[in-house]
């Protein structure tokens, strides 16, 4: 990623997906969206375009072969209670493991390892029943021991156990039955199952976690061979996979390349065979070039992509003052980033993408520098002075770059800001911890707009000084009332009435300065077939391309 | 010659241990806290409190350093915070992928420059001298990340002749080996032969205007003789010293060239692990190169007598 924030540049890569493990662990919570691979039309038609079944095919699979995947960072290791999956982790994760439940193609999340998963009439019990007769890759059974002891992993995780506060317990109810009991209705929680907290591992790789982390058995399309951190992964075919006739490649191995540049250089040179990017220019450059199969994320809609926005410090002077952050949000001007910078991202006014069922016409401050000017007007006839401030980013050339606009057109409002970059974990600090003013951030890509409850909620706006997963410390009672009817709702109108009303509150509290989602795209060899026509058990399509994730286990090579 | 190269080893001891406690304390003393890197936006006060005493940073900061120090003497120098890997293990997939990207890269460095040196030293401002002059200060001020960009685009892009990015291990593909690291070796080259070259063709020049090698040519030795055999090696004194002071600008090249062509060596290992925060990690990387980096140089300075018998008889 050209602009991320670190090796996983965290905004970017790291934020979404540590944001997705702990808001609720699940790939899909990353994997924003879904739909068809149609022609690509973002705000700013600059995305080239792509065929509608690109990356689909309908013959016969061939067997054999390798595929080279390179990947936008590495991972730190492949169990999900300790390392911090991003896309890279989860391609990974879904290449080694099974996940209990996964998405369809319309976001909703179906059943996959497990056969089924049934809650009770207030959701507040989920019965999840396995598969018979499916085997870790050391032999062993996926029975409910073996489940139970995995979820508990998660519950107990620091790192994932936040995201399961609401679960009351996880039991056997038989050989093959675990009982998922929460401490109040949570109709969403099968969505949790879908990424990392629904991995499933082997009860060998949790007698030494650490140990487990280094050398995954699950029971995915594919068996863990060797890792050399930062310079490859290998995986290789498992004889025995519960889906009868898959993978289809004898073995996949899984390349890091951090720089974009490099990565895009690899695969015109025929060292990889795919890989993925957020980087404009590399979205623009493959989709154009028809030497290369060519996919992006730009329609899809059937989950919450990861949005791109200036979070406020609402609980900290000038900032809780309603004028100024409205005078921030319409002194800022979308389309001259969007022209000038994030020529590929498609611009917004709510976490929900205009095509998400979630989204609805709000009244947003959109630019108007001469209501921002009025605005600051009033603020300092009040106040006897103009705000002033640090407006941070972390330290990427682009993100400063982007950023230094930003601050420029303030400027034109009459607003003086201060850029100061940060470096990255200071930078994840100082959210926690409130110590910031203004500062770029990127998350709530989300498979269910619940897994972003602990980012909203005014239950986790701390004061000043304590940690708070709600960074921008907004306390809107209307948000958590919404947040709450939204998780605990049986009834999917009324969920939807829920977050729709969040996207009204948070136009009109302004704690984010809403700017684009991120565009992924994926591209491949003409011979890499299938790359984005995953299925679910019973064929059926699963969640296409989102967040340039590259799922290996339906691929064949041609 | 034992007894310089006991003095001369006794020496780097004091180096080795200071710059093991200006690692550590810079890295310990910057801001940040690799809790909150591993444990990401969702951050407890429980959680940071458990892995925090988990990995011993809520102890004072000497106690860590003595700790450290001893198990380092012992060959172990703690686990990555990030993936339980052993940084010795990481270090040792690592260093020697460094190593021969390092040694190819002086290998062809010196293959192009000393023919060229000792060629245009010997016919100064003639056609080989003027060019390799000029193509030397072009060499000379074109960045490594532009050359390695450049001949990515040529030579892998667009005549795929060679990878792109990657590394092949010697043991495994002996071939594939060559081919992987050929372009980054010549990246880190082309900045070393345009110096290398330059300074031994003045050496050269120097030497050849020396009486010894006046009564050489008295004596009717054939030319190629006494350049080769009498001028050359006494000429390679500044050659060999710069090779190892240049050790430490090629580690630096190294951090580059690893980057731009995903090559896993000990430049990635350290970039990497310094933004991740894994100190651990980036204390290992940075000792061994420091080591390394002073161990070449007290080589270099083994060397000497072997060339020059005068520097015999001096220290003698």
């Amino acid at each position: 990623m050209a602009d991320g924030f670190s090796r996983r540049k965290f905004l970017a890569g790291s934020s979404a997906a540590l944001g997705a493990l702990a808001a609720g662990g699940s790939a899909s919570a990353l994997l924003a969206a879904c739909g068809s691979s149609g022609t690509n039309s973002t705000a700013g038609g600059k995305v080239g375009s792509t065929k509608a079944d690109a990356g689909i095919s309908t013959a016969t699979p061939k067997r054999g072969g390798n595929l080279v995947v390179a990947t936008e960072a590495e991972d730190n290791g492949f169990n999900p209670t300790i390392a911090s999956w991003d896309v890279t982790g989860l391609m990974y994760g879904a290449a080694i493991f099974d996940t209990l439940v996964t998405i369809d193609v319309n976001g909703k999340p179906q059943p996959f390892l497990a056969q089924s998963v049934t809650p009770n009439a207030d959701a507040t019990q989920f019965t999840i029943t396995l598969r018979p007769g499916v085997k870790f890759h050391d032999g062993t059974a996926v029975d409910a021991a073996a489940v139970v002891q995995s979820l508990m992993a998660n519950v107990q995780s620091p790192q994932n156990g936040p995201a399961l506060l609401n679960v009351a317990g996880v039991t056997a109810g038989g050989p093959m039955t675990v009982l998922v009991s929460c401490k109040e209705p949570w109709p969403a929680f099968p969505t949790y199952l879908s990424g990392a907290i629904g991995t499933v591992m082997a009860p060998a790789m949790l007698v030494d976690p650490k140990a487990g982390n280094l050398k995954p058995v699950g029971s995915g399309p594919f068996v863990f061979k060797e890792w050399v951190p930062n310079d490859h992964l290998t995986v290789v075919r498992n004889p025995n996979y519960w889906q009868q006739g898959k993978p289809y490649l004898d073995s996949v191995t899984f390349k890091p390349i951090p720089d974009h540049q490099s990565r895009a250089n690899a695969l015109k040179a025929g060292d990889v065979d795919i890989m993925h990017t957020d980087d404009s220019q590399d979205v623009q450059q493959f989709t154009a070039n028809s030497s290369f199969v060519s996919i992006t994320d730009s329609n899809n809609s059937a989950t919450e992509r990861e949005v791109h926005f200036y979070m406020i410090n609402t609980a900290k002077p000038p900032f809780d003052d309603l004028r100024v952050r409205q005078a921030l949000a319409h002194a800022t001007d979308q389309s001259r980033i969007h022209s000038i910078i994030d020529v590929v991202n498609t611009p917004i006014t709510s976490p929900f993408s205009s095509n998400s069922p979630y989204y609805t016409a709000v009244d947003y401050p959109t630019y108007d520098l001469a209501k921002a000017k009025a605005l600051l007007t009033a603020y300092q006839n009040d106040k006897g002075t103009l705000p002033t401030f640090q407006l941070s980013t972390v330290t990427d050339a682009k993100d400063l770059q982007r950023t230094t606009l930003v601050q420029a057109m303030w400027k034109e409002a009459g607003i003086n800001c201060q850029v100061q970059q940060v470096e990255q974990s200071q930078y994840i600090v100082q959210a926690l911890l409130g110590n910031y003013d203004v500062r770029e951030w990127r998350q709530f890509a989300a498979s269910d707009p619940d897994e972003n409850y602990v980012w909203w909620s005014p239950l986790t706006a701390s004061p000043i000084g304590k940690l708070a997963l709600n960074f921008a410390r907004n306390k809107d009672p209307q948000i958590g009332a919404m947040l709450e009817k939204g998780r605990t709702s049986l009834n999917q109108a009324d969920r939807v009435s829920a977050y729709q009303e969040i996207g009204k509150r948070f136009a009109a509290d302004v704690p984010y300065i809403w700017l684009d989602q991120t565009v992924w795209l994926v591209t491949a060899k003409p011979n890499v077939e299938n790359f984005n026509n995953p299925t679910l058990p019973d064929g059926s399509p699963a969640l296409k391309m989102t967040a340039g994730f590259i799922n290996v286990g339906q691929i064949w090579r041609s | 010659m034992a007894g310089l190269a006991l003095r001369k080893f006794l020496l780097l001891i004091p180096v080795v241990f200071i710059v093991s406690v200006a690692t550590f304390l810079l890295l310990n003393l910057l801001p940040g806290n690799p809790v909150y890197l591993i444990l990401g936006p969702g951050a407890t006060p429980k959680g940071v409190a458990q892995l925090t005493a988990q990995l011993h940073l809520n102890r004072p900061i000497y106690d860590r350093y003595a700790d450290w120090l001893w198990a380092a003497l012992h060959g172990n120098f703690g686990e990555s915070y990030l993936n339980h890997v052993a940084s010795s293990s990481l270090i040792k997939q690592a260093l020697p992928v460094t190593l021969e990207l390092l040694i190819y890269s002086q290998v062809i460095a010196l293959a192009v420059s000393v023919p060229l040196g000792v060629y245009a030293a010997r016919r100064p401002g003639g056609w080989v001298d003027q060019g390799s002059s000029s193509v030397a200060f072009g060499l000379l001020a074109a960045p490594a990340f532009l050359v390695g960009v450049l001949l990515v685009g040529l030579f892998a892009v667009h005549w795929h002749l060679f990878p792109a990015t990657g590394y092949r291990h010697l043991s495994s593909d002996p071939g594939g080996n060559l081919r992987s690291l050929f372009l980054p070796s010549v990246t880190l080259a082309v900045g070393l032969l345009a110096v290398y070259l330059r300074l031994l063709r003045s050496d050269m020049i120097a030497t050849l205007q020396q009486d010894y090698i006046t009564v050489a040519r008295a004596k009717g030795l054939r030319p190629r003789y006494i350049l080769w055999r009498h001028a050359f090696r006494p000429s390679m004194f500044s050659l060999v010293t710069v090779i190892g002071l240049n050790v430490g600008a090629l580690i630096g090249g190294a951090f580059l060239v690893e980057v731009i062509f995903g090559i896993p060596g000990i430049g990635s290992l350290t970039l990497h692990s310094i933004y991740q925060r894994d100190y651990l990690v980036v204390q290992a990387c940075v000792l061994i190169i420091a080591v390394g980096y002073v161990l070449v140089n007290f080589t270099v300075d083994l060397i000497y007598p072997l060339l020059d018998p005068r520097v015999r008889r001096v220290r003698s």
